[in-house]
């Protein structure tokens, strides 16, 4: 009996036809969940980067007297900078108190920095994050409350200050390479810690 | 090579291509979870210090369920609850919110007629109840709204997540600094 060995043209393209449909799907799903996965990474970067930075707004102000803040503004304003001083400590039974540091947006260059001695001849000036958007998600320059949060117009990084506390929220925004723009906000409220013994500005 | 050849192969490469699918899939789940748990902390610490925040004598009165003993007016206080922006409260939870700040407080009256007290001999485990609340060493059955000098807060997030339910719960313990004491 005369057997044939290998595929039939049949099998083969039964075969080459499976392979495409399967490829095709397994393909398919791999770009649309690596697709995903590559947002949501970026979307995770950029809050994280806005969750880093406002815990460290609220480390470097917890330790300051309330009554070093400026400006001392209240809802419906909102500032984009803060300056404070905080305590290092008890010389002598008196408290002392550093040398007046602030928090502010450069909206210019869309960036939040931290700088001690501001305003004077030997300010210095680190930048702590850039990507800051012009205005808080969902808020445009209309002067009304956009987004709901009690607020007008409010930047990209606001302060308000309540009693002791400063509440504070960010919006950093990203371009993906599709063309979206991704933003992420997040909003802190720490209260002064060292509120007694009275404050004194630094001479 | 058989057609049956051709199908182990496909087989082998779909198991294949079916793991690394899992595991994207399951990485993606993990950055959902995680940032829910992100979002629950943020949201129970801004609760944490906007209560630090409230004289500590009024605490009660504006974090209780009384709306009438509101300090600006009734209904004007935080209140019991709080809304947790970016989280689902759970189905049949109480006021359809996710955030729940609890103190050491029981309703000796009814639910028509509430009154509120704080007491130190409540069995609560969540704020480490009893204990003494008013610095007088005796855990005792009386109304501490006006004396306490410790006051234990819980501040709960529940919510129904990607993976079913889940709850945060954050834990202080809150005392008088020496400027606010009469």
């Amino acid at each position: 009996m005369n057997r044939r060995s290998g595929l039939t043209l049949l099998e083969l393209s039964l075969a080459m036809g499976l392979l495409a449909v399967v490829s095709i799907q397994i393909v398919g799903a791999m770009n649309s969940a690596a697709k995903k996965t590559d947002a949501e990474i970026e979307r995770t970067h950029v809050e994280s980067q806005a969750r880093f930075v406002l815990r460290k707004i609220g480390f470097a102000i917890m330790g300051s007297h309330p009554d070093s803040l400026v400006p001392d503004t209240n809802s419906p304003l909102a500032t984009t900078s803060i300056r404070y001083q905080v305590s290092l400590g008890v010389t002598d039974g008196e408290m002392v108190w550093s040398e007046p540091e602030k928090v502010a947006l450069e909206e210019a260059v869309r960036q939040v920095y931290w700088s001690d001695n501001p305003d004077a001849d030997e300010e210095r000036r680190i930048v702590w994050t850039s990507l800051v958007a012009p205005y808080l998600e969902g808020e445009i320059p209309n002067g009304m409350d956009d987004n709901g949060n009690g607020l007008i117009d409010e930047k990209g990084l606001s302060f308000t200050i309540d009693r002791n506390a400063i509440r504070m929220s960010l919006t950093l925004e990203r371009r993906l390479d599709s063309g979206e723009l991704q933003q992420s906000t997040v909003t802190n409220t720490v209260t002064c810690r060292n509120t007694i013994g009275g404050w004194r500005e630094a001479e | 090579m058989t057609l049956i050849e051709v199908t182990v192969a496909l087989v082998i490469f779909g198991v294949a291509a079916g793991m690394l699918l899992h595991v994207l899939t399951n990485s993606q789940m993990l950055r959902r979870l995680n940032r829910e748990q992100q979002i629950a902390a943020s949201a129970a610490q801004n609760m944490m210090e906007e209560i630090r925040n409230t004289p500590f004598r009024d605490i009660v009165r504006q974090h209780d369920r009384d709306p009438f003993n509101d300090l600006d007016g009734p209904g004007t206080a935080q209140g019991w609850s709080f809304q947790v922006d970016g989280l689902d409260a759970m189905v049949g939870s109480e006021g359809g919110v996710a955030g729940e700040i609890v103190l050491p407080l029981i309703n000796i009256g009814t639910d028509i007629l509430p009154v509120w007290q704080v007491r130190e001999d409540i069995g609560d485990e969540r704020l480490g109840l009893p204990r003494d609340l008013n610095g007088d060493i005796l855990v005792d059955s009386n109304d501490h709204s006006d004396d306490y000098s410790i006051l234990p807060v819980v501040v709960i997030v529940r919510w129904n997540g990607y993976k079913g339910e889940r709850t945060l719960r954050l834990f202080s313990s809150l005392t008088q600094i020496m400027e606010e004491a009469p």
